[in-house]
C-alpha cells in the first residue's frame, strides 16, 4: 500500500519542481512593457526640437531639463535616468555637452551622437575658470571642447541630418515620412543660416563681448571676434565686473556690443549702455524657450543683431 | 496464506532487523543512483549550456581557446584569456552588425563575479528586474537572485569588490557598490553575479576615479613645478572609495578610452547576412581577435563530457554489479539464517509457495524501495543540475 503511495508522491514531486522550472523563464522582460508611442530621449532642446520635427506624432519625445536649468550642466535624477533607459532612442549633442552622459547608464546600443560627422572640428577650450552660474548651485569649469555646436546653423544642419538617420535607421516604416520633413526643416535652417551669415557680415573685424564662453561656433562659423566673460544676465554688476569690461575696451579694437545669453536686468542694460556698449540677446537656445521654437528663437536673435547693428552703425555716423 | 497477510509479515521481518534492511536499500538505491545521476546531470548540462549558449549569437573575443572564452562570457569564469581592448569593441560596433554586448567579468566580490556590460545585456537574457530597478550611475550595481537571497541583500544596501591580491597594495582598490535592484530568477550563472556598467569595472580596475579637489585647502601643500603650472597632488589626495551624488562628478577618466580592457563582446547579428560578414571578417589571422559561436564551443565541451560519460558509466556498471551481488549474498545468507522460522511458517500451514512468495516479498520491497530513493535522487539532481553546473564551472 505504501508502495503505490511513492509513486504517485515521485510524481507529484517532479511535477511542482518541472512547472515552477517553466513558471520562471516565463517571467516578461519589465523593460519591454508596451508603450503607446516610441520614446526619443535628446540632451538639449536643439535636438529635442529637431527629432520633434523629423518625427511628427509617431514618437514622444523625453527632454525632461527644466527651462530655467542649462542642459549642459543637468543632472538627471535616478528616476529621470530610469525613464531614459526606456528610451527606444537617445540623441546626444557629443563635444562632452551633458557631462551627466558619462557618468550615468544610459541604453549605448540606442544612443546616437549626433555631431560625430564633424567631431574632427570641435573647437578644444583652454584652460577654464570654476565658477557658478547661482548662488548654491554646483560650480563648473568650461574645459575639453566647446558644445554649443548648433550656433553655427550649418553644424545644426548635420545633426538634423544625424537625427533623422538615426530615427530612419531606428523606425524604418517612418522613413518617407521623416525625410520629407528634413528636407523643410533644413530649407527653414539653411534659410536662417543665410540671414545669419547676412546680418553678422558687418560685425567681421570687430570684436564682441559676450556674458559667457558659449559662442565658440557661432562666431567661427560667421567670422567674427568675440571675448567671453562668465557673467549671468540676472547678475548684479559690480566695480570688478565693469572694471573688467574696461580693461577690455582698452586692450581691444573698438568694442561695442555687449552679447546676452538672456535677457538682462534692466540695471544691467544700463550699465553696459554707460560703459558704451550696445546690449544684445543672442540666445543659444540649449534650454527650451518660454515662448516659440528653435527656429523662432534663432529669428529673434538674428532681429535682435539686426537692430543692435543699425543703432551701433547710426551711433557711428552720429544720428540720434 | 492471503497476500495482504504476506505483505504484512515481510513489512514485519523487514522492520525487525531494520540496520540490515536500511543498509541494503542504501546500497542498492547508490547503486541504481549514481549511473542515472551523471547521465541525467551531463544531459540537463548539456542542455542548460546549449541553451544559455544558443541564446549567445556571437562572441567576439582575444584570439586562444574559444572553451575559454565561451565559458568566461556565459557563465563569468576567471579569465584566462588576455584581455580585448575597447577599441576592438568599437571598430565591431561601427561596423553595425547587430547588437553589441561589451562583457568585462575580471572583478568580484567574493565568490561572485562583477560583470561590467550594457543594459542590452539585460535584455539579451530577457532578466527581469524583480526588486528595485536597474543601475542609473557609476557605481551602482544589480544583483542576481541566488546573492541577494544567499547574503540577504535588497535596493539600497551596497557590496564591496574584493581586492584581486591582498599583498599588491598598488593594485585594484576595492569600491563600495550601491545596489538599485534584484534581477527575478533564472536559474543560469545570472543568478549569482554582480551586474554593473562597463565604466565601473574600470573604476575597480583604477583607470578611472574619484580624489578631492586639487585646489582644496588640505592639499594646498602640495608642490607646483617651476612654472607653476602643474599641481603634484600628494598622498594626502583622498580617494573615494564609493561612488556617491555628491562625488559622482569628481570621477574621471584617464588615458585612451580605446585601450581600456573587456572580457569579450556579445553579438547579436540582426540577420544572417550580417553574421556571416561578421565570421567572415575574424577570419583574418592577421586581427588579433577570434569569433565564435558559442554552440560550438559547447557542442565541443559537451562531446568531452560525454567521453567522460562512457568512461564513468562502465566504472559504475562494474560497481554496481559488485554491489548487487553482494546485496544478492546478504540475502541468500538472511535467508538461511531464517531458515528455522521459515520451517515454522510451514508447520503452521504455510505452502511453499507462500514462503517462497513471503522471501520474494521482502525483495521487493527493498528493491522498490531503493528505487524510489534512487529516482527521488535523479530527479533532484536533473532540477539542482543547472546550478550545480555553475558552481562547478565557476
Amino acid at each position: 500500500m505504501k508502495s503505490t503511495s511513492s509513486p504517485a508522491l515521485l510524481i507529484l514531486v517532479t511535477a511542482t519542481l518541472v512547472s515552477s522550472c517553466h513558471h520562471s523563464n516565463k517571467k516578461e522582460n519589465l523593460s519591454l512593457s508596451e508603450r503607446s508611442k516610441p520614446i526619443i530621449a535628446t540632451v538639449n532642446y536643439p535636438l529635442a526640437y529637431f527629432a520633434k520635427r523629423l518625427s511628427g506624432e509617431f514618437a514622444d519625445i523625453l527632454f525632461e531639463t527644466p527651462p530655467n536649468v542649462d542642459p549642459a550642466y543637468w543632472n538627471p535624477t535616478d528616476a529621470q535616468v530610469s525613464a531614459i533607459q526606456e528610451a527606444d532612442l537617445v540623441l546626444l549633442n557629443g563635444a562632452n555637452y551633458a557631462k551627466w552622459t558619462s557618468s550615468r547608464t544610459i541604453p549605448y546600443e540606442a544612443t546616437v551622437v549626433t555631431s560625430s560627422s564633424f567631431e574632427d572640428t570641435f573647437i578644444e577650450l583652454e584652460e577654464g575658470t570654476s565658477h557658478t552660474h547661482k548662488s548654491g548651485s554646483t560650480s563648473h569649469t568650461h574645459e575639453g571642447f566647446a558644445s554649443t555646436t548648433w550656433l553655427d546653423l550649418e553644424l545644426a544642419c548635420k545633426q538634423a541630418s544625424s537625427t533623422a538617420d538615426a530615427l530612419c535607421e531606428q523606425f524604418p516604416e517612418h522613413a518617407e515620412s521623416i525625410s520629407g520633413k528634413l528636407k523643410i526643416l533644413l530649407e527653414e535652417m539653411r534659410d536662417l543660416d543665410r540671414k545669419m551669415k547676412s546680418v553678422t557680415a558687418s560685425l567681421q573685424g570687430t570684436t564682441l563681448v559676450v556674458s559667457h564662453p558659449v559662442y565658440q561656433y557661432w562666431t567661427r562659423a560667421y567670422g567674427l571676434s568675440a571675448h567671453a566673460l562668465h557673467w549671468e544676465p540676472m547678475q548684479k554688476l559690480g566695480t570688478p565686473e565693469l572694471g573688467e569690461l574696461a580693461a577690455i575696451q582698452g586692450e581691444k579694437p573698438p568694442v561695442k556690443y555687449f552679447i546676452w545669453e538672456g535677457p538682462p536686468t534692466e540695471e544691467n542694460i544700463n550699465k553696459i549702455r554707460m560703459a558704451g556698449f550696445i546690449n544684445i540677446v543672442v540666445n543659444p537656445c540649449g534650454a527650451r524657450p518660454a515662448k516659440g521654437d528653435f527656429l523662432s528663437v534663432m529669428q529673434e536673435n538674428i532681429a535682435s543683431l539686426s537692430e543692435a547693428i543699425t543703432a551701433g552703425t547710426s551711433s557711428n555716423t552720429g544720428a540720434p | 496464506m492471503r497476500i495482504t497477510g504476506i505483505a504484512y509479515l515481510s513489512w514485519k521481518a523487514l522492520r525487525h532487523r531494520p540496520f540490515r534492511s536500511l543498509l541494503l536499500i542504501g546500497t542498492i538505491a547508490l547503486t541504481l543512483y549514481f549511473p542515472r545521476a551523471l547521465q541525467e546531470f551531463i544531459s540537463r548540462s548539456e542542455e542548460v549550456l546549449s541553451a544559455r549558449a544558443r541564446s549567445t549569437p556571437l562572441l567576439m573575443g582575444p584570439r586562444g581557446s574559444s572553451i575559454d572564452l565561451t565559458l568566461n562570457a556565459l557563465y563569468f569564469t576567471p579569465q584566462e584569456l588576455p584581455p580585448l581592448d575597447y577599441s576592438s569593441y568599437e571598430t565591431l560596433a561601427r561596423k553595425d552588425l547587430g547588437n553589441t554586448i561589451p562583457i568585462h567579468s575580471r572583478f568580484r566580490s567574493g565568490n561572485s563575479p562583477i560583470v561590467g556590460t550594457s543594459l542590452e545585456y539585460f535584455k539579451l537574457r530577457a532578466l527581469s528586474i524583480n526588486a528595485g530597478r536597474l543601475m542609473t550611475r557609476l557605481g551602482d550595481c544589480v544583483i542576481g537572485a541566488r546573492l541577494a537571497e544567499s547574503k540577504g541583500l535588497k535596493p539600497g544596501d551596497t557590496i564591496t569588490s574584493s581586492p584581486e591580491n591582498i599583498f599588491d597594495l598598488a593594485g585594484v582598490y576595492p569600491l563600495r557598490m550601491r545596489i538599485t535592484g534584484i534581477l527575478s530568477p533564472n536559474r543560469t550563472p545570472d543568478d549569482h553575479a554582480i551586474f554593473v556598467d562597463l565604466k565601473t569595472t574600470w573604476i575597480i580596475e583604477g583607470l578611472a576615479h574619484g580624489h578631492q579637489k586639487l585646489s582644496q585647502a588640505e592639499i594646498m601643500g602640495s608642490s607646483r613645478n617651476s612654472a607653476g603650472r602643474i599641481l603634484r597632488a600628494n598622498a594626502s589626495v583622498v580617494e573615494f572609495n564609493e561612488v556617491t551624488e555628491a562625488n559622482l562628478g569628481d570621477f574621471h577618466f584617464h588615458g585612451d578610452y580605446g585601450n581600456y580592457p573587456l572580457s569579450s563582446v556579445i553579438l547579436d547579428p540582426s540577420d544572417k547576412k550580417h553574421r556571416a560578414l561578421a565570421l567572415a571578417f575574424y577570419q583574418d589571422p592577421a586581427i588579433p581577435q577570434q569569433i565564435v559561436i558559442p554552440a560550438t564551443a559547447v557542442e565541443h565541451l559537451a562531446n568531452t563530457l560525454f567521453a567522460t560519460q562512457r568512461l564513468a558509466l562502465v566504472a559504475f556498471s562494474l560497481l554496481g554489479i559488485a554491489a548487487l551481488a553482494l546485496a544478492l549474498m546478504v540475502f541468500l545468507l538472511s535467508f538461511r539464517l531464517r531458515e528455522r522460522e521459515m520451517r515454522t511458517y510451514g508447520k503452521i500451514g504455510a505452502t511453499r509457495l507462500a514462503i517462497l512468495c513471503l522471501q520474494g516479498a521482502e525483495v521487493t520491497i527493498i528493491a522498490v524501495a531503493a528505487t524510489i530513493i534512487a529516482q527521488i535522487g535523479v530527479t533532484l539532481t536533473r532540477v539542482a543540475a543547472p546550478d550545480l553546473l555553475t558552481r562547478l564551472i565557476s
